[in-house]
């Protein structure tokens, strides 16, 4: 048998909805850890790595491992009927072919529970390699989504060059041309305002706007947002999940076409 | 001339290996005369100067064991000794000459060098004609194949101007026809022009990479309309060195339209200053906003542009019109596929659209594609002015870089 109850319904909220663009469907590996999910979008040009920890949940329990094909539209509604106070619960008998999900008010007067079928989905699992990247850069969750927003207006692509006096987000299009540095911030009372870039080796590496869009739907879910950047290796756009876990997205970068 | 006489004029040069056997050749002579004079004639050398000279000798022999039959080349006097001594039956021979510590080779085909000269000489006097009747393998660097029929199509038009459209015509294509090479350099200039814009222009970056090439092809067919021709201009600045060097290797090939132009910069005859006159009239009557009128007067104008002052009032941008005079040229190019001008039309250059754009056809898909988008924003003129030159640069800027699969960074579990 497998249950998991979240205190509060608004995060799981979030988590759909960081990862309902990307991907259609997705299968929630269920262990004793905890739940994970990893799927390419359909164009396999990002992945979504999600770890929610069981230590995260109110309650966790997972006799066996269990593997929960869900079609993650279907979830966002069933999570749409939920307050966000609520505390949110999810069931599912071993060999089920159905998972349960179950909202109960804070107050305990109102219980309400969806049944969902689940799907087998033959997805592949994919194995990221340890990586050591060039760049790390921390920033404000919010700021990088309005990057990416505003320069999504300008080209199908983002350059980000990391380097030592700071990161510089560049898009050229039709408009014009459009550049943001941020440099590393001296000091802030917040620390979820900071900007900070650990680098090893500057790097310059493009992206399509579309997909670093997409993985900004996460930004609720966190205040800061982690960028891993190295040559010729998928970008790493890291949410963290507060006491619960993170969500990853990798980007592929565009690549010189030397056939053109 | 004997041996004897050239030696003594010290027209063969030692600098380089001489090679008796060289020069048994030039000078039809037995061996054992030339290796008499020259040897005479180096003993006279080293003892009037202190030239040295270092010799080569064949060698000829059984080895010991007289198995084996062995020829061989030595170097110098003691080493042929040496060789004479180890082989039975042993026979030498001179085999070259050249001055000690002379690092030049042999030359490719011996010549004394006073025919070297009357070569030269012969070349030069026929500068103007052609230089077919160079054997000796001295390249003098003139001897350009595809100048001799421009020149003798430029005496075909200048001698009879008045000849008929569809003699010109046949001309034309005769031109054509002897010279594939000068096609195929005109195939080229299009379709590397096209090469350059049509991706760039009309094409937004796909995120998948698989179909992206085709797609690439497909749209510059359809969607010609939606970057105008003078988008596809604007877009062009960058390359515009290129389309220079393309304009002159246009120029260097038979392009018989440029050749007009040539001539028409010298102003000898009658009838060149009634072109003169006509030329000017249409850039009088000739606005510039009219998109169709400029289509099939381009070339006309360009020519205009070229030997006019500049006092014309353009309404264009500086930018846009170095790009279009980049590119005018091609159609002049493909102008000089059809006819020569007449005395008073310039219709022709009209005409021959056609069979360039045919010509791209076959010439490449690219240039296909290009010939088609060409044609498509011909074929809707009123949104030349239209196009948006980010288009072009967005465009440009897409081809460089194309998704990456995530899956081609990670493995499979």
């Amino acid at each position: 048998m497998f249950e998991a109850r979240l205190g509060q319904a608004t995060t799981l909220k979030k988590i759909l909805d960081a990862i309902k663009d990307l991907l259609n469907e997705g299968t929630f590996d269920c262990s004793d850890s905890g739940i994970q999910l990893q799927a390419m979008d359909n164009s396999h040009v990002s992945l979504v790595s999600l770890t929610l920890r069981s230590d995260g949940f109110d309650k966790f329990r997972c006799d066996r491992n269990l593997s929960m094909g869900m079609n993650l539209g279907s979830m966002a509604k069933i999570l749409k009927c939920a307050n966000n106070e609520d505390n949110v619960t999810m069931k599912a008998q071993d060999n089920a072919d159905t998972v349960t999900i179950m909202f109960e008010s804070a107050n305990q007067e109102k219980v309400s529970d969806y049944e969902m079928k689940l799907m087998n989905l033959d997805q592949e699992h994919l194995g990221i390699p340890e990586t050591e990247y060039s760049c790390v850069v921390r920033m404000p969750a919010m700021e990088f989504a309005r990057i990416c927003r505003d320069l999504a207006q300008f080209s199908e692509s983002v350059v980000i060059c990391c380097t030592k006096e700071g990161v510089k987000f560049s898009a050229s299009g039709d408009v014009g041309t459009a550049n943001i540095k941020l440099a590393q911030t001296g000091s802030v009372d917040k620390e979820e305002e900071a900007v900070t870039i650990d680098m090893q080796e500057p790097v310059t590496l493009t992206f399509a706007c579309r997909y670093l869009n997409a993985f900004t739907k996460a930004t609720p879910l966190s205040t800061q947002v982690q960028l891993s950047m190295c040559a010729d290796v998928p970008l790493v756009v890291e949410y963290a999940i507060k006491d619960l876990g993170h969500i990853r997205y990798y980007l592929a970068p565009k690549i010189e076409d030397n056939e053109t | 001339m004997s041996l004897q006489q050239a030696l003594d004029d010290c027209l063969i040069d030692f600098d380089r290996r001489v090679l008796v056997t060289d020069l048994l050749e030039e000078y039809k002579l037995t061996y054992k005369e030339t290796h008499e004079l020259l040897e005479a004639h180096i003993k006279q050398q080293e003892s009037a100067s202190a030239t040295k000279y270092e010799k080569r000798f064949l060698v000829h022999g059984m080895q010991a064991d007289g198995d084996c039959e062995l020829y061989t080349i030595v170097q110098g006097e003691d080493k042929l000794k040496e060789w004479l001594a180890k082989l039975q039956n042993s026979q030498s021979q001179l085999y070259s000459v050249e001055v000690a510590g002379g690092s030049k080779s042999a030359a490719p085909i011996f010549k004394p060098m006073q025919h070297v000269e009357v070569q030269l000489a012969k070349l030069e006097q026929r500068a103007g004609a052609t230089p077919k009747g160079v054997t000796n393998g001295v390249s003098n660097g003139v001897h350009k194949p595809s100048e001799v029929s421009k020149s003798s199509s430029i005496k075909v038009e200048q001698s009879k101007p008045s000849a008929t459209k569809v003699e010109s015509a046949a001309t034309a294509e005769q031109h054509n026809k002897t010279s594939p090479s000068e096609q195929k350099s005109k195939a080229k200039g299009p379709a590397a022009a096209a090469k350059k814009g049509s991706i760039g222009s009309f094409f937004s970056a796909a995120p998948a990479a698989k179909t992206q090439s085709a797609k690439e092809t497909k749209a510059a067919a359809t969607k010609p309309a939606a970057g105008s021709m003078e988008n596809f201009f604007k877009k062009q600045p960058a390359p515009s060195s290129t389309q220079a060097k393309q304009k002159e290797e246009a120029k260097s090939a038979n392009n018989t339209s440029v050749q007009l132009f040539a001539e028409e910069s010298e102003p000898s005859s009658d009838e060149e200053e009634k072109l003169d006159k006509l030329r000017r009239k249409v850039v009088g009557s000739g606005d510039e906003s009219d998109e169709a009128d400029a289509k099939s007067t381009g070339s006309k104008r360009r020519r205009i542009v070229d030997s006019d002052d500049e006092e014309q009032p353009q309404k264009k941008s500086a930018e846009p019109q170095q790009v279009k005079e980049a590119e005018e040229p091609m159609e002049v190019e493909a102008a000089t596929n059809e006819t020569f001008l007449d005395d008073d039309g310039f219709v022709i250059t009209v005409k021959a659209k056609k069979p360039m754009q045919a010509a791209k056809k076959k010439a490449s898909p690219t240039a296909a594609a290009a010939a088609a988008a060409k044609s498509a924003a011909a074929s809707a003129p009123t949104t030349k002015k239209k196009s948006p030159p980010a288009a072009g640069k967005s465009a440009k800027e897409t081809p460089k870089s194309k998704q990456g699969s995530i899956t081609s960074f990670f493995t499979k579990k």
